[in-house]
C-alpha cells in the first residue's frame, strides 16, 4: 500500500527521519520501501483494519519513533432538522454488523479541487466528482469505505439492508449486470437494489453533479460474506478489499463524521441532526498480560517498565498492574489484539527481535531414522552407482496422457484425481504413474539442440502417484526407471539387468516376471514384476510404438515402475557375514534351443532343481532368435557355476549333473542341445 | 674326454643362435643341462677317473658347465623379457559416465542430516490433504483473506474438500497429536500452488517444515536453529535477522533474513542492495494450533518454520531459474 510522506507528516508533530522510519517499520511492523516521497508498505493482513490507512500508519510510526500525533480537530454545524425526517432505515440481516448513516441536504456537487484530485491520483484512484472523491479521501485516511447515495433517487426514502433474493440482478456503476449469489448482502429501497453491500454502489442511486440531497452510509459487513461474494462475482473493489480484511466500527464512525465535516466545508451541505446507528459500538477489549509469558517466549527476562512503555505506545491504557501482570484496555481499532498472545507479540516486536540472542538448541534425544526415507536414499544411491540419472517431473498429466493409457490406468485405479482449478490444461490430473512424464523428458532431451551424441538415456525418479480407489484417494510412492536407446536389444537387456541389480541390492536372488495375460495396446512387451511368493512389486513394459509417436519419440522406450513400500519389505539393512568358499568352483556353459514361448525363468528353476545346492550361480549370457533357427524357436545360453561348500567337486560329478540337467530339460521342454 | 667337453661347449655355442622361443630353450636345457643331459652324462664318467685326472678334468668340466649355464641364463632373460608395447600416454581415454542424483535430492539429504545433528526427527506426509489439515487446523478460517496467501489447487471430490497441500505445515497438528513431547521434527516434501510460473515462481516446489514443542522452546532457540542450519548449509557464519510478519498459525510470526551469501552483506543485485536475503517464514506456534492437539499452552511452547528448498539451492549453486528443477533437462541434472 502506498502512502504519501506529506500526508503522514501532516499528522505528526515532528517531521521524522524517513530512513529511520523505514528501517524501524521493516524490522518491527511491515516490509517498507521508501521511494520518491512515498512509502510502499506491505500491510500485514491482520493489521489492515488499524494500519491500512493514513491515520493508522501514522499511529504505528508514532509508536515506533515516539513522535506524537497531532489531534485531528474538526467541527461542523447541524441544522435544526433530524435525519429521521428524511430517511428510514431497516436492517433485515444479521450479516450487517453495524450501520451508521447521515443525511446532508442542499449539497453543491462539482468537480474536485486540485489538491483532492492530486491526492486521489497519488493513491491510484480516479477523480469522479467532489462528493465521491471526498468519500474516497476519507476511506484512504480512515480505512473505512463509505458510500453516498442520492437521497432523491431512493424510493420512499427507505433503505433496506437485506440478503439478495434468488437470482436478483445488480447493475454496477459501469452498467454491468451481475446475478447475485446466495448470501450476498444488498442495500435496497422498496423497489430496487441501491448497492451491493461492501462492494459497489448501483447505478440506480448514483451521485451525480446534479445531486442535491444525500445519504451517507458507513457500515460494516460480515467480512466472510464480502470475501465470498466478491470472489464469486469476480468483482474486487477498494471497498471489498478493506471489508474482507475487516474494518473497525470506531474508524467507520470517525470516517462518517469526518466526511460530514468535509461535505459541510467543501460542498456547502446542510448536515441534519444526529446520525443513524444500528448498534452500539463494540466495547473496548481488556486483556491481562503476564510478564512471565513474554519472558517464556523470548527465552530471557526484560525490564517490566519497558513492557509497560510499549503497551502505552501502541495505545493501550492501564487498568491494573501487579508485579506479575498488567491488565490493559485495547484501542478500539486494534481488531487483531484479542488475547494475551497478541500482546506478547506486540511487546516483543517493538522491543526488537535483534535483541534476541542465539542459543544452541536443546537436544532431547538422538533422532530416530525414518525407515522410508532411508530406504529411498539407498535405492537412489544404488541406481546412481550404475549410471542412472535422477530426474524430477511435475506430478501432473493432461487429458491426452490419460487417454493414451486409460485402459492400463483402469487396472490400477477407478478414477483419476482431477484438479478443479488446474494452472493449465497440461496439469489437469494428478499423475497415476511417473513413466508418462518420462516419455516427455526423453522427447525433450533427444530434441534439445541435438546435444546428446548417443541416443541412450537412462533415467529414474522416485515420487508420488495416485488415483481414486473405492471413493478414496490412494497415494503411492513409486520408483520409475526409464531406458531408451536406438538399439532395441540393448534397451531390453539393460532393463532386465537393472532389475536384477535392484533385486540383488535388496538381497533377493531375482525378480520374477509374468507376462500380462491380456494384450495391452499401450505396450509392445509387458510383464508384472513379482517375488517368488507372487507378491506383485510393479511392472515392466516396452511402450507401444504408436503411442511413442504421439510424443514424437521414435526409438524404443522401456519403463519399469515399482511401488516403494513393496520393495521396502524385502530390504534388509543388516548384513551378516557369509563364509567365503574355500573349495574350487567348476564352470560349465550350456547352450540350448527351446520353443520361443518358454521363459528363461522356468528353465533356470528347473536347472536349480536338478543341481540342488551344488549349483552356486546361473547366468544367462545370450538369447538369440533368427536364422538358422526356426521361426518359433530361440536359443539360450547360460554360464553355470558349480561348487560345494563341503568338498572339492570332481569333474565327473559335474559331468554327471550336466547330463541329468540336459535329460530333464529334454523331457520337460524338448530342448535341443546346440 | 677333454675333447668331448670341448665339442659339447662348441655345439652349445653353435645352436644358441637357433633358439627363438622358450620351448627351444627348454629343449636346449634338457639336452645340455638336464638330469640325463650331455653334461650329466660326462660327469658320471669323470667321477670314476683316478684322482689326479679327476682333478684336472673336473676343473675344466666346471668351466664348460658354467659357460653353458651362462648361455642358458642369457637366452632365458632375453626370451622372457616383456615385448615392446606401444602406447601414447596422450591418449584421451574413454569418458566414463556416472549417474547423478537430482540436486534437490542431494540438498534435501544434506539438510536432513544437518537437522538430525540438532535433534530433529524426520516425517513424511501425504500430498493430498483435507481443508482442515491445510487451513482450519492452522487458524485459517473459511472465507478469510489469509487463505489468499496460499493459492490452492483444489481436488475434484464429492464429499470432503481436498487439496494439494500448499505447505508442509499441513501436517503440524497431526504430528503434534501423534508424538510425545518434547518433540522436534522436520517434514520435507513437495507442495503445490496455483501459480503462474516464471523464473522465480513454480506451481510445484519443495518445502521443509520444522516443528519443535517443549518447555524450552523460545525465540532464542529458534534463532540458534537458524544460525546453525545456515552456517552448515552455506558453509559460513551468517548474520540472522528476524522481522515481524504474519502467519495465522504462528505468533509471534517472523520473516527470517540471512546476510546475503553472494556479497556478504555489502549489497548486490541478488539481495537488491539490501545486504540481506529473505529465506524463511517462522514463528512461535500459535496457541490455537497447540490446542488443536490438546497441548497445555501454559506449560509448552513451540516454534515452527518453513524453508523453500529450491530457493536455498538456487542461492547456493547460483541457479537462475526455478523451472530448471522439474525440466528433466539432463544438461542440468548432470552438472551436480
Amino acid at each position: 500500500m502506498k502512502f504519501r510522506l506529506k500526508d503522514l507528516e501532516e499528522l505528526l508533530t515532528k517531521k521524522p527521519n524517513w530512513r529511520t522510519v523505514v528501517n524501524l517499520l521493516n524490522k518491527k511492523s511491515f516490509e517498507t520501501i521508501l521511494e520518491n516521497q512515498y512509502l510502499e508498505v506491505d500491510i500485514l493482513p491482520n493489521r489492515f483494519a488499524d494500519a491500512g490507512n493514513i491515520l493508522g500508519l501514522a499511529k504505528e510510526i508514532s509508536a515506533l519513533t515516539g513522535i506524537k500525533l497531532k489531534p485531528l480537530k474538526f467541527n461542523f454545524k447541524e441544522i435544526n432538522k433530524k435525519y429521521s425526517d428524511f430517511v428510514k432505515i431497516e436492517c433485515k440481516t444479521y450479516k450487517c454488523l453495524n450501520y451508521f448513516g447521515r443525511v446532508i441536504l442542499d449539497v453543491k456537487n462539482s468537480p474536485s479541487p486540485k489538491w483532492l484530485q492530486e491526492f486521489l491520483e497519488s493513491y491510484g484512484l480516479n477523480s469522479v466528482n467532489l462528493l465521491v472523491d471526498l468519500s474516497n479521501y476519507v476511506m484512504i485516511k480512515f480505512g473505512a469505505p463509505l458510500h453516498i447515495f442520492d437521497l432523491d433517487k431512493i424510493e420512499k426514502q427507505t433503505i433496506i439492508i437485506r440478503e439478495a433474493k434468488d437470482k436478483e440482478i445488480f447493475t454496477s456503476l459501469k452498467e454491468i449486470d451481475y446475478k447475485l449469489p446466495k448470501g450476498a448482502i444488498v442495500i435496497s429501497d422498496p423497489k430496487k437494489v441501491l448497492a451491493l453491500a461492501g462492494i459497489q454502489g448501483a447505478k440506480s442511486a448514483e451521485v451525480t453533479l446534479d445531486t442535491k440531497n444525500i445519504f451517507i452510509e458507513a457500515a460494516i459487513f460480515d467480512p466472510a460474506i464480502i470475501y465470498r461474494t466478491s470472489r464469486e462475482l469476480n468483482l474486487q473493489t477498494e471497498a471489498s478489499y478493506r471489508f474482507e480484511r475487516r474494518v473497525s466500527d470506531i474508524n467507520t464512525l470517525r470516517a462518517l463524521e469526518y466526511l460530514a465535516y468535509l461535505i459541510y466545508k467543501f460542498a456547502k451541505g446542510k448536515v441534519t441532526k444526529k446520525y443513524f446507528q444500528l448498534k452500539p459500538l463494540e466495547k473496548p477489549k481488556k486483556i491481562l498480560l503476564r510478564y512471565q509469558k513474554i519472558f517464556d517466549y523470548l527465552g530471557f527476562e526484560i525490564d517490566k517498565k519497558e513492557i509497560d512503555r510499549i503497551l502505552k505506545a501502541i495505545g493501550c491504557s492501564l487498568i491494573k498492574k501487579t508485579s506479575n501482570y498488567i491488565y490493559v484496555t485495547i484501542p478500539l481499532e486494534r481488531l487483531d489484539l484479542i488475547e494475551e498472545i497478541d500482546l506478547v507479540e506486540e511487546v516483543i516486536r517493538i522491543f526488537g527481535y535483534d535483541k534476541v540472542k542465539i542459543k544452541f538448541p536443546t537436544v532431547h534425544k538422538i533422532p530416530s531414522l525414518n525407515e522410508n526415507y532411508q530406504f529411498v536414499n539407498v535405492l537412489k544411491k544404488d541406481l546412481k552407482e550404475i549410471g542412472l540419472n535422477e530426474v524430477l517431473t511435475y506430478n501432473f498429466i493432461d487429458d491426452e496422457d490419460l487417454n493414451n493409457f486409460i485402459r492400463f490406468f483402469k487396472e490400477f485405479y477407478q478414477e483419476p484425481i482431477e484438479i478443479l482449478n488446474p494452472v493449465s490444461n497440461l496439469y489437469r490430473y494428478y499423475r497415476p504413474f511417473i513413466f508418462i512424464n518420462h516419455i516427455k523428458v526423453i522427447n525433450k532431451n533427444l530434441g534439445l539442440y541435438n546435444w546428446l551424441r548417443t541416443k541412450n538415456i537412462y533415467l529414474f525418479e522416485i515420487g508420488r502417484v495416485g488415483g481414486w480407489i473405492n471413493k478414496k484417494i490412494t497415494e503411492r510412492d513409486v520408483l520409475c526407471i526409464t531406458i531408451t536407446s536406438v538399439d532395441l536389444d540393448k534397451v531390453l537387456i539393460d532393463g532386465k539387468s537393472i532389475l536384477n541389480y535392484i533385486a540383488n541390492s535388496l538381497g533377493l536372488k531375482k525378480f520374477h516376471i509374468t507376462p500380462s495375460k491380456y494384450p495391452k495396446d499401450e505396450f509392445d512387451i509387458f510383464g508384472y514384476i513379482h517375488t517368488e511368493e507372487e507378491n506383485i512389486l510393479g511392472f515392466i513394459g516396452l511402450i507401444n510404438k504408436n503411442i511413442l509417436k504421439k510424443y514424437n519419440v521414435e526409438q524404443p522406450v522401456l519403463i519399469i515402475e515399482m511401488q516403494v513400500s513393496n520393495l521396502m519389505k524385502y530390504y534388509k539393512e543388516e548384513k551378516f557375514y557369509q563364509h567365503i568358499p574355500i573349495y574350487p568352483a567348476i564352470f560349465r556353459d550350456i547352450s540350448i534351443i527351446v520353443p520361443e514361448y518358454i521363459q528363461s525363468d522356468i528353465i533356470e528353476n528347473e536347472i536349480y532343481e536338478v543341481a540342488k545346492d551344488l549349483l552356486e550361480d546361473i547366468e544367462l549370457f545370450d538369447i538369440y532368435q533368427g536364422p538358422p533357427l526356426k521361426e518359433n524357436e530361440k536359443s539360450i545360453a547360460y554360464h553355470l557355476i558349480f561348487r560345494s561348500p563341503e568338498r572339492t567337486l570332481t569333474e565327473e560329478e559335474v559331468n554327471n549333473i550336466m547330463q541329468q540337467i540336459i535329460k530333464r530339460l529334454k523331457e520337460k521342454f524338448g530342448i535341443i542341445l546346440r | 674326454m677333454k675333447e668331448e667337453l670341448e665339442s659339447i661347449l662348441k655345439e652349445a655355442q653353435e645352436v644358441k643362435d637357433n633358439i627363438k622361443n622358450l620351448q627351444d630353450l627348454e629343449n636346449f636345457r634338457i639336452k645340455f643341462l638336464g638330469k640325463k643331459g650331455l653334461l650329466k652324462n660326462i660327469l658320471e664318467k669323470i667321477v670314476n677317473l683316478p684322482e689326479n685326472e679327476k682333478k684336472e678334468l673336473g676343473a675344466y668340466f666346471n668351466f664348460v658347465k658354467e659357460e653353458i649355464e651362462n648361455i642358458y641364463e642369457e637366452l632365458k632373460r632375453k626370451l622372457e623379457s616383456k615385448p615392446f608395447i606401444k602406447f601414447d600416454l596422450h591418449h584421451p581415454g574413454k569418458k566414463i559416465e556416472k549417474g547423478h542424483l537430482h540436486i534437490l535430492s542431494q540438498a534435501i539429504d544434506r539438510i536432513v542430516n544437518i537437522f538430525s545433528k540438532i535433534g530433529f526427527d524426520l516425517e513424511l506426509g501425504k500430498e493430498i490433504v483435507t481443508e482442515y489439515e491445510n487451513f482450519d487446523s492452522l487458524n485459517m478460517p473459511k472465507d478469510h483473506p489469509s487463505r489468499d496467501m496460499w493459492d490452492t489447487l483444489w481436488i475434484k471430490s464429492e464429499k470432503e474438500k481436498l487439496l494439494l497441500r500448499t505447505h508442509t505445515s499441513a501436517h503440524q497438528v497431526e504430528i503434534l497429536k501423534n508424538r510425545n513431547l518434547p518433540l522436534k521434527v522436520i517434514i520435507p516434501g513437495k507442495v503445490y500452488r496455483h501459480e503462474a510460473t516464471d523464473s522465480r515462481h513454480e506451481m510445484q516446489f519443495h518445502q521443509l517444515e520444522g516443528l519443535a514443542v517443549g518447555e524450552s522452546c523460545n525465540l532464542q532457540e529458534l534463532k540458534g536453529v537458524f544460525y546453525i542450519f545456515f552456517e552448515e548449509f552455506f558453509g559460513k557464519k551468517l548474520d540472522i535477522v528476524f522481522r515481524t510478519s504474519y502467519f495465522p498459525f504462528t505468533e509471534p510470526s517472523l520473516e527470517v533474513d540471512i546476510e546475503c551469501i553472494l556479497c556478504n552483506g555489502k549489497g548486490c543485485e541478488v539481495c537488491k542492495y539490501s545486504g540481506y536475503l529473505e529465506i524463511a517464514g517462522a514463528g512461535m506456534i500459535h496457541p490455537f494450533v497447540l490446542k488443536q492437539a490438546l497441548i497445555d499452552t501454559n506449560k509448552y511452547y513451540g516454534y515452527a518454520f518453513g524453508l523453500g528448498i529450491e530457493r536455498l539451492v538456487m542461492l547456493k549453486y547460483n541457479i537462475p531459474d526455478v523451472r530448471l528443477f522439474h525440466s528433466g533437462d539432463l544438461r542440468f541434472i548432470k552438472q551436480f
